[in-house]
């Protein structure tokens, strides 16, 4: 049966190590009209924790939407996407590439490993919260997500 | 061949005449006699002057008489197989002899090939001296035949072309360095695009959050600041938006060569008016006149034309006072290839700075004048990629025209002939 609405707050997991775009993200998810939970990790290996629900990371809920930068420490994002994107479970989860690189070949390669959409950092501050509520706006009230796993 | 034979005859007749009877000189015999010295002398001559012409060629000649298996060398023979000058029987196997063991099959084989087949024979191979040098030569035969068609002699030449392979062989180790150094030259360029690349994309992440915490400071607490912290906010702002500037044009600069599309056909009128479309907003509030001639199509990556426009038409537009600019863009077909101006009324420059404006870094104004003193470097390295020519001319207070030159394209200058 499917769910019509959701009567819990979204959860968005942010990969990403740079502080000052994790802030600017939150100030951008600050103004949503969708109650959402922002968790943040800063690199590849935490990221994997947190989706596999490992050690200190073992209560956490399980994510409606992954914003995810490409170079990372450790494990970079091009592996961890492969890796999402080639789970039974997770590959259901919407991941948004939201990186500096306007690479020609980064925006193939993580399309070819089934990225939801590409989005290039905007070079200024207006863009860049313009950019994180469109997102908010277009994947957390426009588009319909797959219904909740029954735990 | 015919002064051989001729040899042959006088000595028949005369070595008879002259051994049998001493005391009888008939008058024919004293005429003949005269005849032959004078014909001895002339082949005297003719012989060492062949044999001369041989030595500056370093060309000898043999003959070999098939049928009683006698091979006769020429001097520089000898000379070219380090060997004494008629000191050394000349067989076939004396030959083979000197021939570098290596090749010894493969020319034996070629000579042996040749008489059977009635072919020349031609075969460069190399020879081994007694005193263990290595030479090259060069040998050429043809066969004489009797009646029945059956090879009776051959005869051929031995060029000594040691210098000449030698050359060669210089030249061949020259040309594979050269290659070598374009290829290292090439991948040292490919490093170092690749090392801007990486550089100027590395160094915008840093400046966008120094430009995008400046904005947020200055919008959330713009109403508590006085007005000394707004001036230094400002130089803040100002300064970021110039490296954000910068680092474009460099990345851009950088990847002229390596992120070009093709070059093909182009539409230049479709490239001028994406130009002109770009720059709308500056074209409105400086209320440029702009008017253009019919444009030819060239051999061009339209999307690096459109840019090449831009920027010369953003440079027509800058460098005005006063009055609204008033641009032409005019073509012209020259012989192969298609001239472009773009004429401007505006500052001119000092012609002394016509070369330099081109240079990377280079500006001639600060303020007054934004930039980043990039524009006509990528200008410049976009024509230079098509293979034509960039330069200005103007003076001082009376206007710049700027040219530029690009390959026709084959189906325009097709048209134009028609």
């Amino acid at each position: 049966m499917r769910k019509p609405e959701r009567y819990r707050p979204m959860e968005i997991l942010l990969v990403e190590d740079n502080p000052a775009d994790i802030r600017l993200t939150k100030e951008g998810l600050n103004e949503s009209k969708v109650p959402n939970n922002l968790h943040v990790v800063t690199d590849g290996e935490e990221a994997t924790a947190f989706l596999y629900r490992k050690g200190e990371y073992k209560d956490v809920p399980r994510p409606d939407l992954i914003l995810l930068d490409l170079n990372l420490p450790k494990r970079n994002g091009r592996e961890l996407l492969a890796e999402i994107k080639g789970h039974d479970d997770l590959m259901r989860i919407p991941v948004i590439i939201l990186t500096a690189s306007s690479h020609e070949d980064d925006i193939l390669d993580t399309y070819n490993h089934h990225a939801n959409c590409y989005i290039t950092k905007p070079g200024d501050l207006d863009s860049f919260i313009k950019v994180v509520n469109s997102v908010e706006n277009f994947w957390l009230s426009i588009v319909t997500l797959p219904p909740d796993e029954e735990d | 061949m015919n002064h051989e034979s001729r040899i042959c005859d006088l000595n028949g007749t005369g070595d008879v005449d002259l051994t049998k009877n001493h005391t009888l000189f008939h008058p024919s015999a004293l005429r003949q006699m005269t005849e032959r010295k004078q014909a001895e002398e002339e082949i005297k001559e003719s012989g060492e002057s062949l044999a001369r012409a041989q030595e500056i060629a370093h060309v000898g000649s043999w003959e070999l008489d098939l049928v009683k298996d006698e091979l006769v060398w020429s001097d520089e023979i000898y000379r070219i197989f380090g060997l004494n000058p008629q000191e050394f029987g000349a067989t076939y196997e004396a030959f083979l002899k000197s021939v570098h063991p290596d090749d010894r099959e493969m020319v034996n084989k070629a000579y042996t090939d040749s008489v059977e087949r009635k072919a020349p024979y031609d075969v460069v191979h190399r020879i081994l001296r007694p005193d263990g040098e290595v030479r090259f030569v060069h040998e050429k035969s043809a066969d004489v035949y009797d009646e029945t068609g059956k090879a009776i002699q051959s005869v051929g030449t031995v060029q000594d072309i040691t210098e000449r392979v030698q050359t060669e062989e210089r030249l061949k180790c020259l040309n594979e360095s050269l290659k070598q150094r374009t290829l290292e030259l090439a991948r040292s360029n490919k490093d170092l695009e690749q090392f801007v690349y990486i550089a100027s994309h590395d160094l915008q992440e840093p400046l966008r959050t120094i430009s995008n915490y400046t904005k947020l400071l200055q919008r959330r607490y713009d109403d508590r600041f006085d007005s000394d912290a707004k001036e230094f906010m400002d130089f803040i702002i100002d300064g970021s938006t110039r490296m954000q500037h910068l680092i474009q044009d460099i990345l851009e600069f950088s990847r002229i060569d390596r992120k070009g599309k093709g070059i093909k056909a182009a539409d230049t009128l479709r490239a001028l008016k994406k130009a002109i479309s770009n720059l709308n907003a500056v074209i409105e509030k400086s209320q440029t006149f702009l008017t253009h001639d019919d444009l030819p199509e060239v051999m061009a990556d339209e999307s690096q034309l459109v840019r090449l426009f831009q920027n010369l038409l953003d440079n027509a537009i800058k460098f005005h006072d006063g009055e609204p600019p008033r641009i032409h863009v005019s073509a012209e077909r020259l012989k192969g290839e298609c001239l472009f101006a773009i004429r401007d009324k505006g500052i001119g420059f000092n012609p002394k700075y016509a070369e330099r404006i081109f240079t990377i870094f280079q500006r001639l104004h600060r303020d007054e004048y934004p930039g980043t003193g990039l524009g006509l470097a990528i200008s410049r390295r976009i024509v230079e990629r098509h293979g034509g020519q960039i330069w200005a001319e103007s003076k001082p207070e009376s206007g710049s025209t700027f040219y530029f030159t690009l390959p026709w394209s084959d189906q325009d200058s097709g048209e134009a002939r028609k």
